[in-house]
């Protein structure tokens, strides 16, 4: 079971309050796989053959300077700080 | 209103709207704790077609603090779902509704309830690693009653909701759906600069004479979502309190709903897919009644609805130094000089601090009544389970002498406008200075809905019931209003 108090259980929309740690950290292994997939145009990462492929996930690029990137899917939430992620996404819609 | 639309966000987001929150010990199960949180405000009968109904995209909570540490203890959980059972049809019904399961039902709601136990001690601070120590489902798939839409869709309409109350796994009872509004108020004489109609001739700007108060929610309904639960199991040692000196004979309430963070409209290709992102993330809240709506400034009011009661420390200035209490020498010039001294002097409203942010501590009203919650600042409804019903319930509560009353808990009828009007106007002053004198205006600041102290009717909420769950029975869309 997660460690969850009632307040973080609801958490406030507040971009400080995901930067300063709020928020789940994205496992570093998982990272990596982002970066590099994205960095070296490989072929993507191996991914489990389970329905939670299928779930969309939105993301939230909060601030590409800093790299700071949210994502959103089910009732998780995840922020990872990744400039060349950022400046990606950035780039795709610019 | 009590909290109707008391936000700018919120105002445009009725369905995850808290409008009224009720605690009080039953009158029809006296070891037990009936709790009513309200949702979905102002909602004409004739609704047709799309009558109201819950968010399935809103979660609602209704959260006590039985340990007085400033974290909440036990958070009930409902979550609705929307099923369409006929379909084909632009019609809420196809025929009469004699029955929950009525084939000619097209859209119904259905709801699940979850306790959630939370772990963790006082000494864990309050930004402590609590666990969930506990989530238990007492119940998936119960039932909403329909919409009061007339007597020939539902024509035996007591006997629906009556199907609608259910028990959980726990014992408790529970019912969700539609209920007459039971909250009373003229609002239109409070939003016109606060000049009530039995007194306006004392206004600043006078109208002549005076005036029949209007009760403005008379013939609206509202959605409820009700609890009755054993006092054991809200406890924070598990046993029926019976001295109301024990301090934690005392809990603190607060209902709460929240929207997932992100919202995501799907193109026409897409639309299978999850609307909702993210954790959940509060947009409303609700204790005492008025708080949000009379004592917090208008450009803080949606970050109200976002924050913790626990941290209401930073809106307490306007509860110590209330707006109100400075406009109301001036909008009744010569009426209230004591009341306009104490607002000059500058001194904390204490009195009003201990009814809406910590509790009445003992021996203020008292030597044995006593509903404090600790020094932590919080907007809770605070009820002191120890204290039984009222035989003769009071309108003003303890204000009245009525200590089964506001602000111990909430009763349907107590006469929340006035209570307050009168305990800014300094009417609870004393209780913190012996020395001040209410001015005589106190006595007949009313907003004017009630005949006497006892009246249970307050003109047009005579639908009160007798037992669980309170709430009278919706008005009728075909009657209401009347031709």
């Amino acid at each position: 079971m997660e460690p969850t108090s009632r307040r973080t259980f609801l958490k406030r929309s507040s971009v400080a309050a995901a930067a300063a740690g709020v928020a789940t950290v994205v496992p570093a292994s998982a990272a990596k796989a982002l970066t590099s997939s994205h960095a070296t145009h490989d072929a993507p990462p191996t991914l489990p053959d389970d329905p939670s492929v299928d779930v969309p996930v939105i993301a939230h690029v909060r601030d590409v300077r800093k790299g700071l990137v949210t994502l959103y899917t089910g009732e998780k939430e995840v922020t990872i700080k990744d400039r060349r992620l950022a400046a990606a996404l950035y780039r795709a819609t610019h | 209103m009590s909290s109707h639309r008391e936000a700018p966000e919120i105002s445009k987001d009725p369905v995850a709207d808290s409008t009224d929150l009720y605690a009080f010990v039953s009158p029809d199960a006296p070891s037990t704790v009936t709790v009513i949180a309200n949702y979905v405000p102002l909602q004409g009968p004739a609704a047709g077609p799309n009558f109201y109904e819950f968010g399935d995209d809103v979660l609602y909570e209704i959260n006590i603090d039985n340990d007085h540490d400033g974290e909440v203890d036990i958070t009930y959980q409902f979550q609705f779902k929307t099923v369409i059972e006929v379909g084909g049809t632009f019609l809420y019904n196809v025929g009469p509704i004699s029955s929950l399961d009525s084939s000619n039902w097209n859209r119904r709601q259905f709801y699940s309830v979850t306790r959630i136990d939370w772990e963790g001690s006082p000494s864990r601070g309050r930004d402590g690693d609590r666990r969930r120590s506990g989530v238990t489902n007492l119940a998936t798939n119960l039932p909403c009653p329909p919409c009061n839409v007339g007597p020939r869709s539902t024509p035996n309409y007591p006997a629906l909701a009556a199907a609608a109350i259910k028990t959980l796994s726990d014992g408790s009872k529970v019912f969700a759906g539609q209920r007459a509004e039971g909250f009373y108020v003229d609002l239109g004489s409070i939003f016109d600069l606060g000049a009530l109609r039995p007194i306006q001739s004392n206004h600043l700007i006078p109208i002549p004479g005076s005036a029949m108060a209007v009760n403005a929610t008379k013939d609206l309904n509202v959605h409820s979502i009700a609890l009755q639960i054993p006092m054991t199991m809200l406890t924070h040692d598990g046993k029926a309190p019976t001295d109301p000196k024990q301090p934690f004979s005392v809990i603190g309430v607060y209902t709460s709903a929240s929207r997932q963070r992100v919202h995501f409209h799907h193109g026409d290709d897409e639309r299978h897919n999850p609307a909702n992102f993210g954790p959940w993330t509060q947009v409303s809240r609700m204790g005492n009644p008025l708080f949000n709506e009379v004592l917090v400034p208008m450009e803080r009011k949606d970050d109200w609805n976002h924050d913790s009661p626990f941290g209401d420390s930073k809106y307490a200035d306007g509860v110590l130094h209330p707006e109100l209490a400075k406009l109301l020498p001036v909008l009744y010039p010569g009426a209230f000089p004591h009341l306009q001294a104490l607002v000059t002097s500058g001194k904390p409203r204490a009195d009003l601090a201990a009814i809406l942010l910590t509790g009445i501590p003992a021996g203020v009203v008292n030597p044995t009544f006593q509903n404090f919650t600790g020094t932590i600042q919080a907007d809770l409804l605070r009820l002191n389970m120890a204290v039984p019903p009222s035989a003769s319930p009071h309108n003003l509560g303890v204000v009245g002498g009525d200590l089964a009353g506001f602000p111990n808990g909430r009763r349907l009828a107590d006469d929340i406008v006035t209570i307050e009007l009168k305990a800014i106007a300094g009417a609870t002053y004393p209780l913190i200075d012996p020395s001040y004198v209410p001015d005589t205006a106190v006595g007949i600041v009313d907003q004017g809905l009630t005949a006497s102290a006892t009246d249970q009717t307050a003109k047009g909420t005579e639908h009160y019931l007798a037992s669980f769950p309170f709430l009278g029975h919706p008005h009728s869309g075909y009657d209401v209003p009347a031709a």
